[in-house]
């Protein structure tokens, strides 16, 4: 049907809808309104945040005030939560007797989730920054800004909007994907949007960045976000290129851009509850299942040491494969895990080190870099991996809802695998030759 | 408050030389940021001790320099330049406001640690300054341009 209006009108329907509607209003305009147009504040910004040249600059730089405004400004908060749990742990684990309850409590329960709730404050200060960009209508101008970039590069331009909420969780990211109207611009949309780092990785590159980066540990965190999108727009571009049922140009964007408003509080706080809340969720649910079953394979056969246990046999089993790219068997286990959701690779480290009753965040850290499990090298290496492999369980799931193909599903999985070991090897082969080593 | 040839100079002249600000120290915190890879490891690779080692936050702020720099045709009383000035001044109050709000969680941090805040370190974050020399030019953008459509 859409094919056959297509054929008929010689361009896309919404084209040609929203030509005539801008003819329309064009014509009568004239008829209606006197005098030279004065222009408004509204009309003024878009001259500026729409311009061919700044408009991108302007939307990165604002990007990387609201990942400042993220992580520093909501760092005492998470170092509220550590302290806390801290000492609920020494608490809990002081007053039972029995030792593997009072481990599976403190070190498992406690220390696992403890060291994942300490990410909370900055997801929602995400969560509230872009909720301000959205409701300013900034987002919808970013939108428009990065069409440009993004229809050359094959991409559609609606594919911007699942990309940006990809930011926040893939999984309505990819739902997201079902205002694109072209079967083929929808599945590449769906294809990329895993490569967006959504917030479930942001705990892992707090964590090494902190613990290996020193303090290049924000722009560390900084660049796998570009990472993400240059190597999304670079996957699309190449999917496009080589896979024949993408090839082609993607369908136009039209966008109607909504009138600049001043954010109130109370909607960026409800806008900030309702997406924050499903981590939230999540830590309650899968991640604290997940964690739990990292305790008891790090906790037994009990008394054992760590070395002898069966996450530590797991873990040189799968070693092998991650050895070049600098990971021992600690990091390894770490990412097996992240397959289930990334919050827990957090919470595994935190466990695996057996740190449960004073997982804070510093002393993980501490380990991390005493123990020497990462180079700043192999560190950035790991967390590019955990950018590129696919985010989680759940997010297969979906992508199998939302194309209705294995063939597809099977696809996104694999190549992300593949990208993520490709990416790290070569952090690490260019981090060596430049003597990073 | 109206654009005149006789604000219009004055107001053009400020944003050039406020963008000029913005833009040398957006190029030193890009340099100092890369103090690493010039075999710099310790202090400061220009000797100034309170310029921050910042590489992103350094071209952001270069992007706000050359934001102002777009605003240098007020010079004849071009109306449609206000836009630049506008967009200038609302990015020097993102930045402001949060160095300023990073500035109080640094605090904010020292007294959970039980640590000693370095609060002259934080203050003295050039994004904070330049942001309250830009109120100026916020305040004459926000009074010079229209709000809804006047007939």
């Amino acid at each position: 049907m859409s094919e056959k209006t297509k054929e008929l009108l010689g361009e896309e329907p919404e084209v040609v809808f929203a030509e005539k509607r801008y003819a329309f209003i064009s014509e009568i305009l004239p008829k209606v309104l006197k005098g030279k147009r004065p222009l408004t504040r509204s009309d003024l910004l878009d001259k500026a945040l729409l311009n061919k040249y700044l408009g991108i600059p302007v939307f990165l730089a604002l990007w990387w005030a609201l990942f400042r405004f993220t992580f520093d400004v909501s760092g005492p908060l998470s170092d509220l939560i550590d302290m806390s749990f801290g000492s609920l742990g020494e608490v809990v684990g002081g007053a039972i007797a029995n030792e593997q309850l009072a481990s599976f409590l403190a070190d498992g329960v406690i220390g696992g989730l403890g060291g994942v709730l300490v990410f909370l404050p900055p997801i929602f200060f995400l969560f509230f920054g872009l909720s301000i960009l959205e409701d300013s209508g900034y987002l919808a101008r970013a939108a428009f800004v990065v069409d440009r970039v993004l229809y050359k590069l094959g991409l559609h331009g609606k594919s911007f909007i699942p990309m940006l909420i990809g930011f926040g969780c893939n999984i309505p990211g990819i739902m997201a994907a079902r205002t694109i109207d072209k079967e083929e611009d929808r599945i590449l949309t769906i294809l990329v949007n895993p490569l967006m780092s959504c917030s479930a990785r942001l705990p892992v590159y707090v964590l090494i960045g902190g613990a290996v980066l020193g303090g290049y540990a924000v722009t560390g965190t900084f660049s796998m976000y570009i990472l993400g999108v240059v190597l999304a727009v670079l996957m699309a571009l190449l999917f496009r290129r080589v896979i024949p049922y993408f090839k082609g140009k993607p369908s136009p964007f039209i966008l109607e851009l909504p009138m600049y408003s001043t954010p109130t509080l109370r909607s960026s706080l409800t806008h900030m509850w309702e997406r924050g809340v499903l981590f939230l969720k999540k830590a309650g649910t899968i991640i604290l299942a997940g964690i739990i079953v990292v305790w008891f394979l790090s906790s037994y056969p009990w008394g054992a040491p760590l070395e002898e246990t069966y996450l530590a046999m797991l873990g040189h089993i799968i070693e092998p494969i991650f050895r070049p790219l600098g990971f021992d068997w600690r990091g390894a286990v770490g990412l097996f895990f992240g397959f289930i959701a990334k919050e827990i690779v957090v919470g595994s480290f935190a466990v695996i080190f057996g740190l449960g009753e004073e997982a804070e965040m510093e002393s993980i850290q501490q380990t991390i870099a005493n123990q020497g499990i990462f180079t700043p090298v192999t560190g950035l290496a790991f967390m590019a991996f955990t950018l590129l492999y696919i985010p989680c369980i759940a997010t297969i799931g979906v992508i199998y809802r939302e194309t209705n193909s294995w063939k597809w599903t099977i696809f996104s999985v694999a190549y992300g695998l593949i990208l993520a070991y490709v990416v790290a090897f070569a952090i690490v082969g260019i981090g060596g030759l430049l003597g990073f080593a | 408050m109206k654009l005149n040839g006789g604000n219009g100079k004055v107001v053009a002249t400020y944003a050039l030389i406020l963008g000029t600000i913005y833009f040398v120290l957006g190029i030193f915190e890009v340099v100092e940021g890369f103090g690493p890879f010039f075999g710099v490891t310790e202090g400061p690779v220009l000797g100034v001790e309170w310029l921050p080692a910042d590489l992103f936050g350094g071209l952001a702020i270069i992007v706000v320099g050359a934001v102002y720099f777009g605003a240098t045709p007020l010079w004849k009383a071009k109306y449609e330049s206000l836009s630049f000035l506008l967009v200038s001044a609302l990015l020097s109050t993102v930045f402001g406001a949060l160095y300023m709000l990073i500035l109080g969680a640094n605090g904010f941090g020292a007294f959970l640690a039980g640590e000693e805040w370095e609060w002259m370190a934080d203050l003295l974050r050039p994004e904070i300054w330049l942001f309250f020399l830009s109120l100026p030019l916020g305040y004459f953008a926000l009074k010079a341009t229209r709000t809804k459509r006047e007939r």
